[in-house]
């Protein structure tokens, strides 16, 4: 898809990894979301399934940095989809779900971390 | 474009022979995984949890499999699927060729239904490509340069998983190059009423078990080859024999005629000829209607007692031979293809299991044998947590992140 490479080649991805991140679970909700006839859900699938392997293979690498309680999280989920991915290829179950969990990710990938507090030295420049 | 191509694994194949030691240590502590229960914390198997804690990079490699594995069973759903069109065509041509048997009917407009329904067997027999795989008609698929090759590594020790295409499950010994050619059906044509080539042999009184003496015979031909099925009293389960000379082609089938029944010889004797690439069908009355390569009743005999002289079929009871013989060798097809993805299920189910307990970081080996609903909630508290931070695979492999959107 074009304009997903396109997409892709538009962040960042050193200087935006989030981003990117997001970007590939939203190229992916995206082929989901399509998937009418029976070969482009399987190509579908197919892509849920690899970006999951993709994330759930760097989870297992030694130097990778999450918290563990996250990698707890991200890893059942990356199996959970895997295997719901696998199912669907032979039985008609809605997508909805692997598309829901998708969206969520991308939700947290994209949410603008809070604004810092006001500092005590312009609160009180401001009280002037 | 192939994304990771099925049969060129290697670096994954390369990565799995490490774990053969695992595997083993696995096994050996009683490994509560295989038996599909999973290790819920440290407590329930320290061994595993353990072995676990040090399998960083090797989680990698079970990915990889399960990769294979999906991309193997996607191949095989393509050509599952394309059986099921194809059954659902033949079973329409099975009424367009019974219809063509009754005496009023319009054989030109009914040609053209089964035109149309060769056609659509072609087609979608050819376009049943995944990936450059094409179980049913293997080499001969489209896009051109597809291959029937279908070979998965099945587990951590790199053991092949292999799925055979249509055409040579359905002519081990000589597959057919198109699919037409292998259910019998090219050239099928209810117009023609001049004998397609199909013979009835039916059956006396007096075939007895001792009628399949050494060296008697039945005999195919069309007046320029022949088919001799010989039959030779042999050990049990000895496999079939051919020979070729010339325009005559000798295939003795062992039979073991003081154990066998004379229905079980006679069944053998069915698949002999079958095998030799013609379509069999049992009647009612018992009888076997033979079809294919033009055979005629006068080329055609037996020596075998009780057996009588062949009589030559009509052009209709040829065709709906020919077409009942497609049905069931297309449902054979089907049903092979139905295994094969059951098992890639199974064992990318496995591979998932191992994956679960050889994560490593995880503070305890959790069940992620996880509902819709629990997932979603799951991704929910995801979601707040990445709110600081990515989830790393842009910053440790970004080439990676990039053949996703190939």
């Amino acid at each position: 898809m074009a304009s997903g490479i396109a997409r892709y080649q538009m962040v960042n991805v050193a200087g935006a990894p989030r981003e990117a991140e997001a970007v590939a679970f939203s190229t992916t909700n995206l082929y989901l979301s399509k998937a009418a006839d029976p070969t482009s859900r399987r190509d579908a699938l197919y892509r849920n399934h690899q970006l999951w392997s993709l994330l759930l293979k760097d989870l297992g690498m030694r130097d990778n940095r999450l918290p563990a309680e996250l990698k707890r999280m991200v890893s059942d989920l990356a199996i959970w989809s895997m295997n719901y991915s696998r199912q669907a290829l032979a039985q008609p179950l809605s997508l909805e779900p692997l598309i829901v969990v998708n969206r969520n990710i991308i939700e947290g990938l994209r949410a603008a971390p809070a604004p810092p507090a006001a500092t005590g030295s312009l609160r009180a420049a401001l009280a002037v | 474009m192939a994304m990771n191509s099925i049969n060129t694994n290697n670096g994954a194949l390369a990565a799995l022979a490490s774990l053969n030691q695992t595997a083993a240590a696995l096994q050996n502590t009683e490994n509560q995984i295989s038996t599909g229960k999973k290790v819920s914390s440290a407590s329930d198997n320290p061994a595993i949890y353990a072995i676990s804690q040090t399998m960083n990079a090797q989680i990698s490699s079970l990915s990889a499999v399960q990769d294979g594995l999906t991309l193997a069973g996607q191949a095989v759903n393509t050509a599952s699927s394309a059986a099921g069109s194809i059954s659902s065509v033949l079973s329409s041509l099975a009424n367009t060729v019974t219809s063509a048997s009754s005496s009023d009917a319009n054989l030109t407009s009914l040609q053209q239904n089964v035109t149309a329904a060769l056609s659509e067997i072609t087609a979608a027999a050819q376009t049943a490509t995944f990936n450059g795989v094409n179980l049913l008609v293997g080499a001969n698929g489209t896009p051109s340069g597809t291959t029937g090759t279908l070979s998965v590594a099945q587990d951590i020790n790199g053991t092949q998983y292999s799925v055979t295409d249509a055409l040579t499950q359905l002519n081990p010994a000589s597959p057919a190059t198109n699919i037409l050619s292998a259910l019998g059906l090219s050239g099928l044509d209810v117009t023609n009423s001049a004998t397609n080539g199909g013979v009835n042999f039916s059956f006396a009184n007096n075939l007895t078990a001792s009628s399949f003496a050494n060296n008697t015979t039945l005999t195919l031909g069309n007046g320029t080859n022949s088919w001799v099925f010989n039959v030779i009293n042999g050990p049990a389960g000895a496999a079939d024999t051919t020979t070729v000379n010339g325009s005559t082609q000798t295939i003795n089938v062992i039979v073991n005629n003081s154990t066998q029944s004379v229905d079980q010889m006679v069944g053998q004797l069915a698949s002999a000829i079958s095998g030799a690439g013609f379509a069999v069908q049992t009647q009612s009355d018992g009888s076997l209607n033979i079809v294919g390569n033009g055979i005629t009743a006068a080329a055609s005999s037996s020596s075998i007692t009780g057996v009588n002289t062949p009589t030559q079929l009509t052009a209709a009871q040829t065709n709906i031979t020919a077409v009942q013989t497609a049905v069931s060798r297309m449902d054979q097809v089907s049903a092979y293809f139905g295994a094969a993805s059951n098992q890639l299920t199974q064992m990318g189910n496995f591979a998932s299991s191992l994956s679960t307990a050889l994560t490593s970081g995880v503070g305890a080996l959790t069940d992620a044998d996880m509902a819709a609903e629990s997932a979603q909630l799951n991704s929910l508290q995801t979601k707040q947590q990445l709110a600081i931070q990515s989830l790393s695979i842009a910053n440790s492999q970004p080439q990676s992140l990039l053949t996703l959107f190939r």
